[in-house]
């Protein structure tokens, strides 16, 4: 029933590290905002959850995959509704639970195929015949299973319950979901493309690195024009799942190219990277619940100048960003660095096109890597520095000792796995091979090669002891210069939108920037108020989404038409029905 | 002589309502005889997979039985609560609560009739007898929604069913014209299946599967069955989608069985997935776009039945079993959803899906239940219809019909949609503070978690009693 | 003879299309009731029986006396219009049961049945054609009940009726049937202040 592979042990040890924080922390944030008997609901669906994803990564067959995958869906939805009264977690729960059930459909299309083939559910057996099978049913496969958990996933254009469902879902949720649950389907495709199927065609590792790529331009992208904090986060994961397929997506190739210490590598940085998001992100989206019970907004617009009301929030935060941004010596820098060199590496090896395509996607992942720096100084330092922009900010409080505790494993661990970094890939590169059914001893990674030192440490302990010395030296407060107005508001503050505009120029083309003005007027002379807004285009909904729902009910609202409500027409069927039977029952 | 009870007990009970002047007394009697009726069915069907001789029902008949008392015992339980809070919302009188019961129990028997009869023609009027019996509760509040609806079932049901009287009338002649006897007793005609001349069988066939099948719900005659459904006292609705629709596909299932040992090949096979197909496609259609809560519950029913016609069209041990088992499945999660929601058109005195907002406030333990339910009915796990679905789909894919699999997900998916968008809407929200929560008595309680129990069972671990039932009618169709 | 009578069931179903009020509706179905008894009867008095008898017998009292008697009755007192309410005009409808007279006769081939058969089968598809196209809830009663009519005379060529017991139980049925659709005519008319179930087209969609 259960296995317990490497690879299995690897993701299985990633749900317990996040999880177990997550729970601490979410003791203080439930306590005082629903009643008693909600939050021992929400434990229990909390531990229901854990549960369910615990079973996807151990599963031992197909068919019990299903089954933990379905639970693993029903629990989360209970969790994304958990403020049941708020019009907008239902929503997002509905959008949540269709884009999961399409995903779904997709795999049980490829499991029962898989059956169909083999005859069992079997992990070893379905290998045994799907070897066998033409290349075309492969292909077949290989994109229902991509899709299917895409869809799980987040890769662009499937993202769209994202930034739904993370913002609705209490923080620790938030946590757990982005954190870990969509990393579950990173683990199905690796187990059921790579593991079961076995790259067959050298298209299917190009796919998923376009694809990742896709994800992560258009994940940061939204990312850096979002203002409510839980949202930003959300679209920062789906750029991170991009980060995550490309070394997925390498690996596959080079698999198929038969480079495989390069695959190894690939798959360690996608790995790492993996459980490297699931740490910060965790981190950052329990941060966010942290100022959202501190303050009662999301809206960073709003905020501002936490750093001195919420001071431990604010430096895990500041952890957190600078991990995710992707900067020295934290774990994000590892990951992404292990990836861009893994890129160079396979431009440098492989002979013809690919050279490009490689090369290619190893720019879209700096870009990304700068775009991801830009959006997180814009959520720290609108979130947490100059001076409060409204009310709500100015009375922020910290949060209490469960949710401190909960932050902190996570902050330690953002640490210990940027400075640990030579252990932790000792330990991949086993995972790893696991991963592609390949011994990990067969193959030396001379893996000091590519990464940091040890002496890393050293290095920040003398920046930290070069921050201590340059502190100590003379600091003289003077007002902020103001042309001579001298009455500085926050108002006057730089804003999210502001430091965005930029980026929203440059990308017009994708974001499709438009702006609307509203002037409610007393007379034709004088103008009460103006309110002046700026948006930008969620393409993907509005070209793809909102056509593909006006279609099918489009289709349904013409389809009422069979049933007029008149009897007459009803018997007609009937008769309608019985004659064409009864004509064309010669074809039998 | 358990099946001699069975039947009696719902006729004695009706014949009770004469005598027994309180509505509280005959809701009470209802349960036990229903109780005891179940306990027989359990006991018959024991008896019968120890010796199957000793009954003079197959287990096809037993399977049903059993699926009808389980499902009977669950509306009795409910009755009373439900009829009490009808009338305390003057939505009914006293004195006509009391035909509730005499009618619901005739119907119950006429269904029960339908299933153990060996007699195609007394088959026949026990259908017959259902859509009379029944057309009283659909019109049961006498306005002219619920007057229009009845009219509508029972004039396209009897049609439907004059229909299949023909069919029946054609399958005696092909048995006359092949053997020189006369006679409509499925087990002869059963027997003598290979030597009916195939032409007429065909034609036969047609017929019936045309006139039960507008009884089944089976798109495109399916017209009257959102309206009856809509209409009808919730436990009625209930009794309707869960066991009703059920016996006609029984009727199919008999004709079926003559049919193919007749004919072979695929010829009932395609017939059954063309209108699988059709019902699929109508009600994700149609569920879209519905306004009336029991509506959009009453063309699930019909989406179902289409799966469960898709099953046996596949066939095979799998498909067949799990059209089987679905059969089940459905029949207590519609007829959970029912209850629930009846409970929940009561409290808001609407059944326009807008109006309805934070059941879950207002009736807690009807709202939990109509949620687990509304997972159920998607084919979620742990609940058992998920584990039939599967049963259908693998069939289809393994006997080579991956297209017709993919389309029914593809269905499946949609009417998933967007019963969770609806049910999202009625279920969660804030409660309209002019409702007033309401707390069910014990009765109906236990008729959910009753409902319940074989929800969250039937699926992991198929009862004992319906896997051997089964497993007997799969022997019976020879695969 | 035999064959008189069945050209007679023939014409009385064209009849039935034809009629454009309730009254020669009613009207023809009892005749067409009545042949159906004469056909029953003569079959008896060749050698069908007792129970025979008892089945003419109570095709005459059920179908020829009692239930158009009620019908009658109800058109009276519910002071209805006499109009059927033609969705279709009576050439087209002409057209459409001439074509469906052909049809019948296909079909009766189809089955390796006679001319006999083919009536039986054109007086279900016309009694059908009734209920598609009249407006009026008592045409479409009228309506079942010719199928029905159809249905007896198929039983008694093909298979020389069914068994007594199944004979008397259907009988039964259609009687309580015609008795319930009765009754809800009366609450129609109560109710949409008419009888024409066009109508009746509250719940769509």
């Amino acid at each position: 029933m259960l296995l317990f592979d490497p690879l299995s042990v690897f993701f299985l040890i990633i749900i317990l590290t996040i999880s177990i924080p997550s729970f601490i922390y979410s003791f203080g944030y439930l306590k005082g905002h629903y009643s008693g008997r909600k939050i021992l609901l929400g434990h229990l669906l909390f531990a229901l959850f854990v549960l369910s994803l615990l079973l996807v990564v151990s599963a031992g067959n197909i068919f019990f995959f299903l089954i933990a995958w379905e639970l693993m869906s029903f629990c989360s939805y209970f969790l994304v509704v958990f403020d049941s009264e708020n019009k907008k977690s239902i929503t997002a729960g509905t959008i949540y639970m269709i884009m999961s059930q399409i995903g779904t459909a997709l795999l049980i299309v490829a499991f029962l195929l898989m059956y169909k083939y083999a005859g069992s559910f079997d992990f070893n057996a379905v290998k045994a015949a799907l070897s066998l099978l033409p290349a075309k049913h492969q292909d077949i496969l290989f994109l229902l299973l991509f899709f299917g958990f895409g869809a799980k996933a987040g890769i662009v254009p499937l993202h769209i319950w994202l930034p739904f469902a993370h913002p609705q879902a209490p923080s620790h949720i938030s946590a757990l979901m982005s954190g870990v649950m969509i990393k579950t389907a990173i683990y199905g495709m690796i187990r059921f493309i790579i593991l079961t199927l076995g790259v067959n065609s050298l298209w299917w590792g190009e796919l998923v690195i376009v694809f990742a790529c896709l994800s992560c331009l258009v994940g940061i992208i939204y990312a850096l024009m979002e203002k409510d904090l839980k949202t930003l986060l959300a679209y920062s994961s789906v750029e991170n799942i991009g980060i995550i397929l490309l070394g997925v997506g390498g690996s596959m190739m080079f698999l198929k190219l038969g480079y495989l210490p390069l695959a190894l590598l690939a798959m360690c940085a996608g790995l790492y990277h993996l459980i490297n998001h699931a740490v910060f992100k965790g981190l950052l989206f329990l941060c966010a619940g942290s100022v959202y019970r501190g303050t009662g907004t999301r809206n960073i617009e709003k905020l501002g100048g936490l750093i001195k009301k919420m001071p431990w929030t604010s430096s895990y935060f500041l952890l957190g960003s600078i991990a995710i941004s992707a900067l020295p010596p934290l774990n994000g820098f590892i990951s992404e660095w292990l990836t861009l060199m893994v890129f160079f590496l396979g431009a440098l090896t492989v002979a013809g096109g690919i050279k490009l395509f490689f090369g290619l996607a190893a720019a879209a992942l700096a870009l990304t890597s700068g775009l991801a720096a830009a959006c997180f100084v814009k959520a720290f330092g609108i979130t947490f520095l100059a001076r409060p922009r409204s009310a709500k900010a100015e009375n922020a409080k910290e949060c209490g000792l469960s949710m401190n505790i909960g932050m902190g494993i996570l902050g330690v661990l953002v640490v210990f796995l940027g400075l640990g970094a030579v252990y932790v890939v000792k330990l991949l590169v086993i995972v790893s091979g696991s991963a592609l059914g390949i011994e990990g001893g067969q193959i030396q990674l001379g893996s000091n090669m590519y990464l940091p030192s040890p002496f890393l440490p050293l290095l920040l302990i003398f920046f930290l002891g070069l921050a201590f010395v340059l502190q100590r030296s003379r600091v003289s407060t003077n007002q902020t210069w103001d042309c001579g107005y001298y009455k500085l508001t926050p108002r006057n503050e730089y804003t999210a939108t502001a430091f965005s505009k930029p980026f929203r120029r440059a990308f017009g083309f994708f974001l499709r920037p438009y702006r609307t003005a509203n002037k409610s007027k007393d007379s034709h002379y004088h103008i009460k108020t103006f309110s002046y807004e700026t948006h930008t285009t969620k393409i993907f909904t509005k070209y793809l989404y909102k056509n593909l729902l006006g279609w099918i009910f489009g289709l349904a609202r013409n389809m009422r038409g069979i049933q007029t409500g008149s009897i007459h027409i009803y018997l007609g069927y009937i008769f309608l029905t019985l004659l064409l039977l009864l004509v064309f029952m010669g074809r039998y | 002589m358990e099946l001699t009870i069975i039947l009696a007990v719902p006729l004695i009970l009706s014949a009770a309502g004469l005598f027994v002047k309180k509505n509280e007394g005959l809701a009470n009697l209802n349960c036990l005889g229903y109780l005891l009726s179940l306990i027989f069915s359990i006991s018959a069907g024991y008896r019968f997979l120890s010796a199957p001789g000793s009954l003079s029902v197959d287990g096809l008949s037993l399977f049903f039985v059993f699926t009808i008392s389980t499902v009977a015992f669950a509306a009795a339980l409910y009755s009373g609560g439900y009829i009490e809070h009808e009338i305390s919302r003057n939505l009914i009188t006293k004195e006509k609560a009391r035909l509730y019961y005499p009618l619901f129990n005739l119907f119950v028997f006429a269904m029960l009739l339908v299933t153990t009869v060996n007699n195609l023609g007394l088959m026949w009027v026990a259908i017959e007898i259902t859509t009379l019996v029944s057309a009283f509760l659909v019109g049961f509040h006498n306005n002219k929604n619920s007057v229009e609806a009845a009219w509508k079932y029972i004039i396209i049901c009897s049609v439907g069913i004059t229909l299949a009287l023909l069919g029946t009338i054609l399958f005696s002649y092909a048995f006359v014209f092949s053997t020189g006897a006369k006679s409509l007793n499925w087990t002869e005609l059963f027997s003598a299946a290979s030597r009916l001349n195939p032409e007429i069988v065909k034609i036969a066939f047609i017929f019936i599967i045309i006139g039960y099948g507008t009884k089944a719900g089976l798109a495109p005659m399916h017209t009257w069955l959102p309206d009856a459904h809509s209409q009808a006292l919730s436990p009625i609705s209930a009794l309707l989608s869960g066991v009703l629709l059920k016996t006609s596909i029984y009727a199919i299932l008999r004709y079926g069985l003559i049919a193919d040992k007749c004919l072979g090949g695929s010829y009932v096979s395609h017939l059954l997935i063309l209108f699988g197909m059709l019902s699929l496609l109508v009600s994700a259609g149609l569920v879209l776009v519905q306004k009336d809560i029991k509506r959009l519950l009453a063309y699930s029913s019909i989406e179902h039945i289409g799966i469960i016609a898709l099953g046996f069209g596949i066939g095979g041990p799998i498909g067949t079993y799990g059209a089987l088992l679905h059969m089940f499945n459905h029949a207590v999660t519609k007829s959970l959803l029912f209850f629930g929601v009846g409970n929940i058109v009561n409290v808001y005195g609407s059944r326009n899906i807008r109006s309805i907002r934070g059941a879950l406030r207002a009736l807690p333990f009807s709202g939990l239940m109509v949620t687990a339910g509304i997972f159920a009915l998607a084919g979620f796990p742990p609940f058992s219809i998920f584990f039939s679905e599967m049963m259908i789909l693998l069939a289809a894919f393994s006997r080579g019909y991956a297209v017709l699999g993919c389309a029914m997900l593809f269905f499946i998916v949609i009417i998933f949609g967007a019963v969770i968008y609806y049910f999202s809407q009625v279920l969660f929200g804030e409660k309209p503070k002019n409702i007033v929560p309401y707390k069910e008595p014990l009765p109906g309680r236990l008729a959910f978690l009753f409902l319940l129990v074989f929800i969250l069972v039937s699926g992991w671990a198929v009862p004992v009693l319906l896997d051997g039932l089964i497993r007997s009618v799969l022997i019976l169709k020879g695969i | 003879m035999e064959n008189f009578i069945i050209l007679g069931l023939l014409l009385s179903a064209f009849g039935m299309v034809f009629s454009k009020r309730v009254g020669a509706l009613i009207w023809n179905f009892t005749l067409q009731s009545f042949f159906l008894f004469l056909l029953t009867f003569i079959e008896a008095v060749k050698g069908g029986g007792l129970s025979l008898y008892l089945v003419a017998v109570l095709v005459l009292i059920l179908k020829v006396l009692v239930i158009p008697r009620i019908f009658s009755k109800m058109v009276v007192e519910m002071k209805v219009s006499e109009d059927l309410g033609f969705f279709i005009r009576p050439e087209l409808s002409l057209i459409i049961a001439l074509l469906l007279a052909y049809l019948s006769w296909v079909f009766s081939g189809m089955l390796f049945l006679g001319a006999a058969a083919a009536v039986a089968f054109l007086m279900m598809a016309l009694g059908f054609f009734i209920m598609v196209f009249r407006a009026k809830a008592l045409a479409q009663i009228i309506g079942l009940l010719a199928m029905e009519n159809g249905i007896f005379l198929l039983a008694s060529l093909v298979s020389g009726g069914m068994s007594f017991l199944v004979e008397m139980a259907i009988f039964f049925d259609v009687f309580v049937g015609a008795v319930i659709l009765g009754i809800f005519v009366y609450r129609i008319n109560r109710l949409f202040v008419s009888i024409d179930v066009s109508k009746l087209n509250r719940l769509r969609g």
